[in-house]
């Protein structure tokens, strides 16, 4: 066997390696270059504000105006919905479930709707779903006009895309002060931030739409003798318009999941807000009872608004819809002034849940001691405060005598030597792994945070990524959230870890059950649909306030998409290679591990990407739950009405999620869509 | 196989399509004085594509005209430059007394609406209407009536055959039948000028044959005049008045079938018909001549027949046959034998080829 | 909408300045607007809100309940979007209060009358593991300390604080003793509750910050730990019991001169409070049920403060 030949790129890494392990030496003496210097700080909020404050407030007027022109319609639907007695407005929906997806979404309607009566949540529930109407319209009408804009503009989409990117992955709680600003108190803000968050499916799904009209349809309508405007709306828009549909689908689901955004404002009595209350209350029956609505409705308007993307038969015809509805009204006007909901039973229902809970914490409370030490002290503690911090007669039992540094450094200077001359590669990664767990994720010397970043971006991504990637971090350091910026890393970095883990090993197994697979898709939608704050009541009893408690929160959420990319993957490897694995005689585990996997590569890496995104977005909320990291800081800013640290404390999130998504999409496709 | 008028429809005179950068940079208004061949080269050397270089020819009224080559050799790109769905660096293309070239987009839109129909090779149709609201498409563009676009597009589905179909959407009927829309559309605003790109191509070739028969029907009934593009020179010969053969970006040889097939200008138009059965693609009248003395005897053979016809009667000891028609034309035996000649020599030099 | 507003300022205005008697019946004002009451989070605010509504219903306004997030409302006050919050925590008003009261645009009714409390808790089951408390001294004591030890804060006992962004002085008061305690953040009120209602169930130790009234005392029972006497008053080294004061937008008065008299009456005992919470959170009655009947019930005490200001 011949020693693997060096590339440039090997001498570069193992370059920075060396210069890594230097700076982690000289900062035991120089402790500047340990964290990021305190002397550098700048006040960049106070710049801010002094920025943005006035601006907004000079904007006031027009916010004003906006304002008024989407609580007008928000109000007359809230009172329509309101008025409609709920017999007759289930009757209406159960008709439009029933034209769009045929009798087994009817029955579903019924189902999810008597529910909510039943909860007692009827109201709550109409007020979010006026919410939506008015939040969807606006949200659909602007995507549309920006994708078909960038369409007919070609120039102007590498910045679109961008601008999309950062709409998504900035946090919403990070611009609620200025929007406040801008609109005052009352829905218009919460819906401004949802619009923001919810637009960019709609121009995605607008442009891919308009791009895939086939060429012979336009072609065929220009020698018809079709004027620009014929050929747009009657050619190209009807024929994008699946695509267009799908964005509408995505970006209801993106509205609804806004909903909790709104209720933070307050000022609409709506289920966000009952699931505030909730959480804020500590009741878990409550949240769930609240959680499940949103759910059910989310799962509803997806069937509904994917079944009118269907093209085909369907089970009724259009007038008989519209016959249905005229008798919804009818029954609507008979049924009206009447007091028809039920009464508290079905709170008092969700009550018993907490007392279950309280019971099944009492019972399991020391199996789960157990569980948040061992994975505090095997897992968090070493990546959060490295070797050097965890060997301690406190944590590990031991202190950090010389020899035990010097063993560490002989012991792992072998691993990696003896793997580096099999292939460098690996070498260099044993070595950077070795140096971060000596000093854990965020006690990494910041000169060499920006040197492994900026050679990584630099290399993957040219000088657009690395001007993003330094920024971020010199944003970060200056205004002084270098540690919450590490901490959040750090923070997702584990949870990252941990959700490839298990999502990995279940997306496996369902990949290869179908039954396994048909079980654990209601809870993945579950998982993505309900609101994260549900979660966080039982986690909280089982692990008490603090990180660990912010790990699962953040795995719950995070962990579906490598369940389903793996799966998604796994289940479209290429049918001939994997004959030909067979044929060969590969057994389960070879045929997974070396034809399965490596054919479902595109797919799994686009999933460890969307699983970091996930991540990054439950920063926020994890936070309630007491962390110490970035969504934190989005909170006190919140709080503090400082409008310019929430802004920069959402930016740097943004410049992390958008540099991860970056480096890691360079290698993975770029235009695979997400599994159904 | 219309006979065609001595009418020129549309006469295209040099004209260039050039892909890349800034195409323009090389054509002045004044108009280019170099050698067309040396153009190309350097504009391939300096990171164009010369689609289209220099080609001229004249459409005349009623005919078939074939437009064939290989994919890639430019034949697309002229008809959709014909068509103004692409815009043409230099050259003038007269039709109608205008310059297609030069004319405004509100009388192309015009000229588009009234005088030009098309058919596309993947069809084109809307997927969201239903076959007649596709075929009463271009009407309703021109702001048609309701009532009166769709008497009409009834009339041009039941034209093609698909009467009972008209309820139909595209994704719930079959290529064939999908295509019969497409070529019922462009005529429904009645055209002088009628583009089919590639029609039958991406239908299933046992089918080919019936959609070159029904074409060739509406033609005999409706006298268009063809720009009919194809990279079969099969259906070339069968269809044809005339035939431009592309290579490369330029018409490497024009004529009509028999002229490309008996006299082909150099030896890759030679291999390129070489696989077609003469005896089939040349027809009766590509051979008759003014009857000498006496009328033959016999039945008399279309003169759009394939040669093969007269083959048994041949056989049987014939020498001269009296072609249909009152042009008093007569088809020789020697001119027959002739072409089954080099039939026979092709096989031979097929079959050498692969062995 | 805009005119009549300024119509009836005016007026009201011009009649204040006409008569001059000390005690003067105020005008009911714009008693056709309803009278945007802020409904917090927390039961005991919402408590507040709707036995406030529903005196000046009595007194012939038309109330409206708007949810608000507590940061986001005083924004809300600022602009008149919500007319009054009639039980606002001064130590928990963030940056923004202070703001828009010293720019005029909010005006402080003063007290609610509430009696509160504030200070640091433990479930009462902890004095047998810990038997010097409720002293502070306990919290020295080595084994007691060694049990409320977490990985987070070894080999410190674990405190849990407010949420970050409340601002809290425990971590000063615990440096001050000397205490071997680090106090962690708790993020959320949800959160705090759920530890307490854990500990409780698990007869796990908890020390905690914490208030007073708060429905959860009336579910876990508590202790309150006898602080060590403050280093000096000031409010980073001493916890004193916060106010709760009412606060209205400050075009309140010109718009809604009795009700603004009304309100500055207006007082809640924590008794009544606590009571009516418990109905509500404990044995799941409803927020409108609750109140009405305090308001049926009490009408000697509500009465005078309406006929203050009507007659």
């Amino acid at each position: 066997m011949t020693a693997p030949r060096v590339r440039a790129w090997h001498r570069v890494w193992g370059g920075m390696l060396a210069l890594s392990v230097l700076l982690v030496a000289l900062a035991q003496q120089f402790p500047q270059l340990g964290g990021f210097p305190t002397g550098l700080v700048l006040n960049l909020s106070d710049w801010l504000n002094a920025a943005v404050t006035p601006a907004f407030e000079a904007a006031r007027p027009l916010g004003v105006l906006l304002s008024a022109l989407a609580e007008t319609p928000l109000a007359a639907i809230r009172s329509a919905l309101a008025w409609a007695p709920w017999p007759a407005a289930i009757l209406a929906v159960v008709l439009i479930a029933l034209y769009s997806g045929g009798w087994r979404l009817a029955l579903f309607a019924a189902a999810a709707l008597g529910t909510v009566v039943a909860m007692g949540y009827w109201p709550k529930a109409m007020n979010t779903l006026a919410l939506v109407l008015v939040s969807v319209p606006a949200a659909v009408g602007i995507g549309f006009a920006l994708g078909a804009l960038a369409y007919r503009f070609p120039r102007t989409q590498p910045a679109l895309i961008v601008m999309l990117d950062v709409m998504q992955t900035w946090p919403a709680f990070g611009y609620l002060i200025p929007l406040l600003i801008l609109f005052g108190f009352g829905p218009t803000a919460g819906l401004a931030a949802s619009v923001i968050f919810s637009v960019p499916p709609m121009v995605r799904n607008t442009l891919v739409g308009l791009r895939e009209v086939p060429p012979a349809i336009v072609e065929s309508a220009l020698m018809a003798g079709a004027r620009p405007g014929q050929l747009f709306w009657q050619a190209m828009v009807p024929s994008a318009l699946p695509q267009l549909l799908v964005g509408v689908n995505q970006t209801t689901m993106a509205s609804l999941s806004m909903v909790i955004i709104i209720a933070i404002i307050g000022g609409f009595n709506d289920i966000g807000w009952e699931v505030l209350s909730a959480m804020r209350a500590a009741e878990l029956g409550r949240s769930l009872g609240a959680g499940l609505v949103i759910v059910l409705i989310a799962v509803l308007l997806d069937r509904i608004t994917r079944g009118f993307a269907r093209r085909g038969p369907r089970v009724m015809q259009a007038r008989w819809l519209l016959a249905g509805l005229v008798l919804a009204l009818v029954v609507a006007l008979v049924l009206s002034g009447q007091d028809l909901l039920p009464g508290e039973q079905g709170q008092r229902w969700l009550r018993r849940i907490d007392g279950w809970l309280l019971d099944f914490v009492a019972w399991s409370a020391p199996f789960f001691a157990v569980l948040r030490n061992a994975i505090t002290y095997g897992v968090m503690l070493p990546m959060r405060i490295g070797f050097s911090g965890s060997a301690s007669p406190m944590v590990w039992g031991f202190a950090l005598t010389p020899e035990i540094t010097a063993a560490y450094v002989l012991v792992s200077a072998a691993i990696a030597l003896l793997l580096g001359w099999r292939s460098p590669q690996r070498g260099i990664i044993a070595g950077f792994a070795a140096l971060l767990f000596w000093t854990g994720l965020p006690g990494f010397p910041w000169p060499g945070v920006f040197l492994v970043v900026g050679v990584a971006t630099w290399r993957k991504g040219g000088t657009g990524l690395f001007a993003l990637a330094m920024g971020g971090l010199a944003l970060a350091g200056l205004s002084g959230l270098w540690v919450p910026m590490m901490q959040s890393v750090y923070l997702c970095a584990v949870a990252v870890l941990i959700c490839f883990a298990i999502g990995g090993a279940l997306g496996v197994i369902a990949a290869e059950s179908d039954r396994f697979s048909a079980f654990l898709r209601p809870i993945s939608d579950t998982l993505q649909t309900m609101p994260q704050f549900v979660f966080l009541i039982p986690a909280l009893m089982l692990f008490k306030v603090g990180e660990f408690t912010a790990l699962i929160a953040i795995v719950l959420y995070a962990v579906v998409p490598p369940i389903r990319y793996v799966e998604h993957g796994l289940r479209n490897a290429r049918a001939d290679l994997v004959e030909a694995g067979v044929q060969m005689g590969a057994t389960t585990w070879q045929m997974l591990w070396q034809v399965k996997l490596p054919l479902a590569r595109s797919s799994v890496l686009l999933g460890l990407n969307q699983t970091i995104m996930a991540a990054l977005s439950m920063l926020v909320i994890a936070a309630l739950v007491g962390t110490r990291e970035l969504g934190q800081q989005v909170y006190v800013a919140l709080s503090r009405a400082d409008a310019g640290a929430g802004l920069i404390s959402g930016a740097i999130i943004t410049c992390v999620a958008l540099v991860s998504d970056r480096l890691l999409r360079s290698r993975s496709s770029i235009h695979r869509k997400v599994p159904e | 196989m219309a006979q065609a008028s001595s009418r020129i429809m549309l006469s295209c005179k040099h004209l260039w399509k050039v892909f890349g950068p800034r195409p323009a940079y090389y054509f002045d208004t004044a108009g280019y004085r170099i050698d067309p061949e040396a153009l190309a080269a350097r504009l391939r050397g300096e990171g164009h594509i010369p689609a289209v270089v220099d080609a001229s020819f004249d459409v005349k009224q009623g005919e078939i005209f074939v437009i064939m080559g290989l994919s890639g050799s430019g034949k697309s790109t002229l008809v959709r430059c014909l068509s103004r769905l692409l815009d043409i660096e230099y050259g003038t293309m007269e039709f109608d007394g205008q310059d297609l070239a030069r004319i405004s987009g509100r009388d192309l839109i015009e000229i588009r609406r009234r005088k030009m129909g098309m058919v596309f090779q993947s069809f084109g149709l809307m997927p969201h209407l239903t076959a007649l609201e596709n075929v009463a498409f271009p009407l309703k563009l021109q702001g048609v009536a309701r009532s009166e676009r769709e008497a009409r597009a009834r009339e041009m589905l039941e034209l093609v055959e698909l009467g009972s179909r008209l309820d139909a959407l595209p994704s719930q009927l079959s290529g064939g039948q999908q295509q019969r829309v497409g070529i019922a559309r462009s005529l429904a605003p009645d055209p002088d000028l009628w583009f089919l790109d590639e029609p039958f191509s991406a239908l299933d070739p046992l089918i080919h044959r019936q959609m070159q028969d029904e074409f060739l029907r509406l033609q005999n009934q409706l006298k268009k005049t063809i720009v009919f593009i194809t990279h079969d020179i099969m259906e070339a010969c069968r269809l044809a008045d005339r035939i431009a053969l592309m290579r490369g970006g330029r018409i490497i040889q024009l004529g009509t079938p028999a002229e490309i097939l008996l006299s082909p200008v150099d030896d890759y138009v030679a291999d390129f018909t070489a696989e077609v059965a003469l005896s089939r693609a040349i027809r009766v009248r590509d051979l008759a001549r003014p009857a000498q003395g006496e009328p033959p005897e016999g039945p008399p053979v279309p003169a759009a027949a394939p040669i093969e016809v007269v083959l048994p009667a041949l056989a049987a000891g014939q020498r001269r046959f009296r072609v249909e028609g009152d042009g008093g034309l007569e088809l020789e035996a020697g001119a027959v034998l002739e072409v089954l000649q080099r039939d026979a020599r092709h096989g031979f030099r097929a079959d050498g080829a692969s062995a | 909408m805009l005119k009549k507003y300024v119509t009836v300022a005016v007026s009201a205005l011009a009649l204040a300045g006409l008569t001059s008697a000390p005690v003067m019946a105020a005008e009911m004002g714009a008693a056709g607007e309803p009278i945007k009451l802020a409904m917090l989070e927390w039961t005991g605010a919402q408590i507040s809100s709707q036995i406030a509504g529903k005196i000046l219903e009595k007194a012939g306004y038309k109330a409206e309940y708007v949810t608000a997030g507590n940061y986001p409302h005083f924004q809300g006050l600022a602009d008149g979007e919500i007319s009054a919050s009639v039980e606002i925590w001064l130590n928990n008003v963030g940056e923004v209060y202070p703001k828009v009261l010293a720019a005029g645009k909010v005006e402080d009714l003063g007290t609610l009358g509430l009696k509160t409390n504030e200070g640091w808790i433990y479930p009462k089951f902890m004095e047998e593991i810990c038997p010097a408390l409720p002293s502070w001294e306990a919290l020295k004591d080595p084994a007691c300390v060694g049990l409320l030890a977490t990985p987070d804060t070894l080999p410190n006992g674990r405190f849990l604080d407010y949420p970050a962004d409340w601002g809290s002085r425990a971590a000063t008061i615990i440096a001050d003793n000397n205490l071997p305690l680090t106090a962690v953040p708790s993020g959320s009120e949800g959160a705090m509750l759920s530890e307490l209602r854990a500990a409780e169930a698990a007869r796990t130790p908890l020390v905690m910050m914490f208030w007073a009234p708060h429905f959860i005392l009336a579910e876990v029972e508590v202790g309150w730990i006898e602080m060590p006497v403050c280093v000096d008053q000031s409010n980073e080294h001493c916890i004193m019991p916060p106010d709760v004061n009412k606060v209205v937008w400050s075009g309140f008065a010109g718009k809604w001169p009795a009700a603004y008299q009304i309100l500055k009456d207006f007082r809640l005992s924590t008794e009544d409070q606590q009571k009516m919470m418990l109905a509500i959170d404990e044995k799941g009655q409803s927020l409108d049920a609750v109140t009405t009947a305090w308001v049926d019930e009490n009408e000697a005490i509500w009465r005078p403060w309406v006929d203050a200001a009507l007659n």
